[in-house]
């Protein structure tokens, strides 16, 4: 059961397909949408020259700065990290089929063996 | 007098519209990280129909991204209403200082003197005002900005420094939730990788995707070090299947494209979980190693012979290795690594302690050259139980009571030419004793007298032989039941000091003199060492005759 620390696992319904063809796919658009946001922030930038001559103006154009890159980055890693979500769907897709095939091969040799 | 135009014009310089156009593309960026979010909300949905721990723990998952994602939304919208706040008032003080400056330069036509001065003064400091709340909300903005915390690397949490006491990585990565662990593997696995004090099964997923990245972003030497280490872990497999071990105990404990010394690359591969195994032995290989050398056989061996249960290994490359030149008659790379190698060790322990697990019985294997190493290293605070150097040149000190405390093994087979030709000595800070003499303190074992020079170097981790029958044994702390030399099988004369004819001398003496020593490691002990594997000459014969 979910959250059971003896770890059994009492059932699962999975459609390996739609994981592979709906699940991932979606995935990837995030992924790819949260990468796209990153070159966007990336691309606000401000130079001080831009808030005059004041006094205040190269702190608050430090912070914009600072923000950027610093944010920029933060929707990076969660482009990847949302990649390597999509990244695992694919694979548990495939996991599961290896599963099932290899049950099948299972019961095609006892059938061999007992005819 | 005060000219307000001089004020005015600093104000002026300002350009609302670039700080409006900065704050449109932090909007841009919002909207596209919502879409991103309901991107992933549609995942979710169309996985409605997947039930099983698999797919709750996709769900946990997935609502982690969808909750980082909404708060970086709001964290950029924020920054964007900090820009627009200062674009309105940067207008607003524009518009006034504009209404101020229009009256001044009506006003200088028709006024002179004293009462220019004082309408100077006024308008002045009217902008000055102006200019101070532009300044307040400049500032006031700044600070919003700066408490800003990014939404996924506040997920993330910090990870420690490279060079952190091991010690405290365990206890950091202890403190952890899975979530937090999960994403630092996903985000981060480049920084953990290099981190001594993680779990075994952590450092490998971290260290087997640097060697994945490596190969692709890197060119030349780096991304030949990545392949290299990528060709030894299918080798790993392999070495392990001929030990009838399983091949999904195999963790990446540590890995470089770069490494010390030639940058040559390191590696450090364990069989067997060494968090969890009660005896933990540690292999460290000699001359000519490099991350493309076949090197984890010996720990593979090892553990085979050990049995796999309560045991593991770890075939350690990480310091530089010399290779078949000038560099095998220098102590450098031993005296570079055995620190490297000490706070390995210090790694290996602090993630064992972390698991819960007993103190570990712990050994450290020197082959050839990596004796020096290992000798360096208990020099240096090994925290080993037991140390053992097979085809010893030397290990620094002609006393085992020098390394850390440990139990020291010496075995040398009896037609070693490396042992023959260095006595054992050659790398003892002064020269006199090596671990196969008497005085230097180690218990020998026995190795495999009938071994033909050409293979004696080279036979110590050989399946059936009773060198890696004594190793198992020493390293399962099976002490009493390890053999002993027989003294008529010794590697070197007895009577400790004295060498076998001409070779430590002669090796010694040459290396004294420019010319010879180059003569005899490149054309002696390199020649001597590779004819005798081809089974043709031996060291001495070789080293004799070059000094002839």
């Amino acid at each position: 059961m979910p959250g059971d620390e003896g770890g059994a696992v009492t059932g699962f319904a999975v459609d390996p397909d739609a994981l592979r063809t709906a699940v991932a796919p979606r995935l990837l658009a995030a992924c790819d949408q949260l990468s796209g946001a990153a070159g966007l922030a990336e691309t606000a930038t401000l130079p001080a020259t831009a808030l005059g001559a004041v006094d205040a103006a190269g702190e608050f154009a430090a912070a914009v700065q600072a923000l950027v890159t610093e944010h920029g980055g933060d929707l990076e890693r969660g482009a990847l990290w949302v990649d390597d979500a999509a990244e695992a769907v694919v694979q548990a897709a495939g996991t599961y089929e290896e599963m099932d095939r290899e049950a099948v091969d299972r019961f095609t040799l006892i059938g061999h063996e007992r005819w | 007098m005060v000219n307000p135009e001089e004020i005015y014009a600093r104000l002026a310089s300002a350009s609302p519209a670039q700080i409006w156009a900065t704050a449109e593309a932090l909007a841009t960026t919002a909207d596209t990280v919502r879409e991103s979010a309901r991107s992933t909300d549609a995942a979710t949905n169309a996985a409605q129909g997947w039930t099983g721990e698999a797919a709750d723990a996709y769900a946990r998952r997935v609502d982690a991204i969808v909750d980082a994602a909404s708060l970086a939304e709001a964290n950029i919208a924020a920054a964007q209403q900090a820009l627009e706040r200062v674009a309105r008032t940067c207008e607003e003080v524009r518009q006034r200082a504009d209404r101020v400056i229009e009256f001044w330069r009506v006003m200088v036509t028709m006024t002179a003197g004293a009462g220019l001065r004082e309408l100077a003064a006024a308008l002045g400091g009217e902008l000055r005002r102006l200019a101070d709340v532009y300044n307040d909300q400049l500032r006031a903005q700044a600070v919003v900005l700066r408490r800003l915390t990014p939404a996924f690397a506040r997920t993330t949490a910090t990870v420690p420094p490279p060079g952190s006491d091991p010690a405290d990585v365990a206890r950091w990565w202890t403190s952890l939730t899975e979530q937090q662990r999960n994403l630092l593997l996903v985000t981060e696995f480049e920084r953990l990788g290099t981190l001594a004090g993680l779990p075994a099964k952590v450092l490998d997923v971290a260290n087997r995707r640097r060697i994945d990245a490596d190969r692709t972003r890197y060119a030349g030497r780096r991304a030949a070090n990545a392949d290299a280490a990528a060709r030894n872990l299918e080798q790993a497999v392999n070495n392990a299947a001929d030990n009838h071990l399983p091949a999904d105990e195999i963790y990446v404990l540590s890995y470089s494209p770069d490494g010390p010394g030639r940058k040559e690359g390191t590696l450090a591969v364990a069989f067997g979980n060494p968090d969890t195994a009660g005896n933990v032995a540690v292999t460290v290989p000699g001359t000519g190693t490099t991350i493309g050398s076949d090197f984890t056989g010996h720990a593979a061996n090892l553990r085979g012979e050990m049995g796999a249960e309560g045991n593991a290994t770890i075939a350690w490359l990480g310091y530089d290795a010399p290779v078949w030149d000038l560099s095998v008659a220098s102590d450098l790379g031993a005296t570079d690594g055995g620190p490297r190698l000490a706070s390995d060790v210090e790694g290996y322990r602090a993630a064992a302690e972390a698991a819960g697990t007993p103190r570990q019985h712990v050994t450290v294997i020197g082959h050839s050259y990596g004796s020096t190493t290992v000798g360096y290293a208990g020099m240096s605070g090994l925290d080993a139980d037991d140390i053992a150097v097979v085809g010893s040149p030397g290990v620094g000190t002609s006393d085992a009571g020098q390394l850390g405390g440990a139990t020291v093994w010496a075995g040398g087979n009896e037609h070693d030419p490396v042992i023959q030709a260095t006595n054992g000595s050659y790398f003892t800070e002064d020269g006199s004793t090596g671990p196969y003499d008497p005085a230097f303190g180690a218990r020998q074992f026995d190795t495999d007298a009938d071994v033909g020079t050409a293979g004696a170097h080279s036979a110590y981790y050989d399946h059936g032989s009773d060198s890696l029958r004594n190793l198992a044994r020493i390293a399962a702390g099976d002490d009493s039941a390890v053999t002993e030399r027989s003294y008529l099988e010794a590697p070197i004369a007895p009577g400790g000091d004295l060498p076998m004819p001409g070779a430590s001398t002669v090796y010694r003496l040459g290396y004294e003199h420019g010319q010879v020593v180059g003569d005899l490691v490149t054309g002696d002990l390199t020649g001597a060492v590779r004819d005798a594997a081809d089974g043709v000459a031996t060291v001495i014969g070789g080293a004799t005759g070059i000094l002839r």
